[in-house]
């Protein structure tokens, strides 16, 4: 996982990926998760999952990319 | 920094849930994208998406006190043309050519605690030749919108006018995977994620300018960096 904190804003994005997703992770300034979003890796056309924009940490819809990849 | 948060802008291929989750998921995408290029800093307007042009005037002291407060060399930001006539692109053209006379000013100086006068070094648009357009055109889509019952669509800059190529081609994939980010709006162009890396390294690696003024350079000769005059 990488982070990069908008020092301005006090707000800072983590990302994480495997060899099939990234994922990143908006967080405000209060720590609180403002949204999440998947992208495929690479260039082949997937649908990513809806989630939740209030999912936590320990929510098993955040659980590893691959588990909720529903292809296409 | 951008204006809006595209509240109005399409959401994926679904009804709109409301400009405000529509904002939220774009500036979540804004962010990711960020992440994505190195931008280590993103502010974000709190302008309504398509009303730009119809903002209060105080507008331009807000851009003004961030480029005093970020104090940067260069500024990149639209057209005269708005890329393709979208009236907030144009609208911020002009409220950001303002924003750097007024942060440059002497006789404006704000509040006792407003950041010291910052002088920008160069002005830059976009400006999109025609053979960069036409493959832009062919991944995604024909653009045109229509303003006043007019059409508008993206009007190519004379290759002439072109004052600055910068060769992204060692990026591409950055680039892309940045544009990505913007799940809601690349959803629709189904297109773009099956180009080939021959495509995507055409559309993403070449980026062009003009150049509205700079301090620091001139000449007719193309520049191939913003910050030529300045390292």
């Amino acid at each position: 996982m990488d982070i990069l904190f908008d020092e301005d804003d006090r707000m800072w994005v983590e990302r994480r990926s495997n060899d099939r997703w990234r994922v990143y992770e908006v967080y405000d300034a209060e720590g609180r998760l403002i949204g999440e979003l998947s992208t495929p890796v690479g260039n082949r056309p997937r649908l990513a999952p809806d989630r939740p924009a209030n999912a936590t940490r320990g929510d098993p819809r955040f659980a590893a990319p691959d588990s909720r990849d529903t292809g296409r | 920094m951008t204006a809006t948060r595209g509240q109005r802008g399409r959401f994926y291929d679904r009804a709109s849930p409301g400009e405000e989750e529509v904002g939220r998921v774009r500036e979540v995408e804004l962010r990711a994208a960020a992440r994505e290029l190195g931008v280590s800093g993103v502010r974000v307007l709190d302008y309504m998406d398509g009303e730009v042009d119809s903002a209060d005037p105080a507008a331009v002291g807000e851009i003004a006190a961030e480029i005093r407060r970020i104090r940067p060399d260069v500024v990149v930001t639209f057209g005269a043309d708005g890329a393709y006539g979208h009236p907030d692109h144009i609208a911020i053209s002009q409220l950001t050519g303002a924003a750097i006379a007024l942060a440059g000013s002497c006789g404006r100086a704000g509040s006792p605690d407003s950041p010291p006068v910052h002088q920008v070094e160069k002005l830059y648009w976009i400006a999109w030749g025609g053979a960069t357009w036409a493959r832009y055109e062919a991944a995604v889509k024909r653009l045109v919108s229509k303003v006043d019952g007019v059409a508008r669509q993206a009007n190519p800059w004379p290759d002439w006018a072109i004052t600055t190529s910068v060769d992204a081609t060692a990026h591409w994939r950055t680039v892309w995977r940045a544009v990505q980010c913007h799940a809601t709006q690349i959803h629709a162009y189904g297109r773009l994620a099956e180009l080939t890396e021959a495509e995507h390294r055409a559309i993403w690696g070449t980026q062009e300018f003009y150049r509205v003024f700079s301090l620091v350079n001139g000449g007719r000769e193309r520049e191939t960096d913003v910050f030529e005059g300045l390292r």
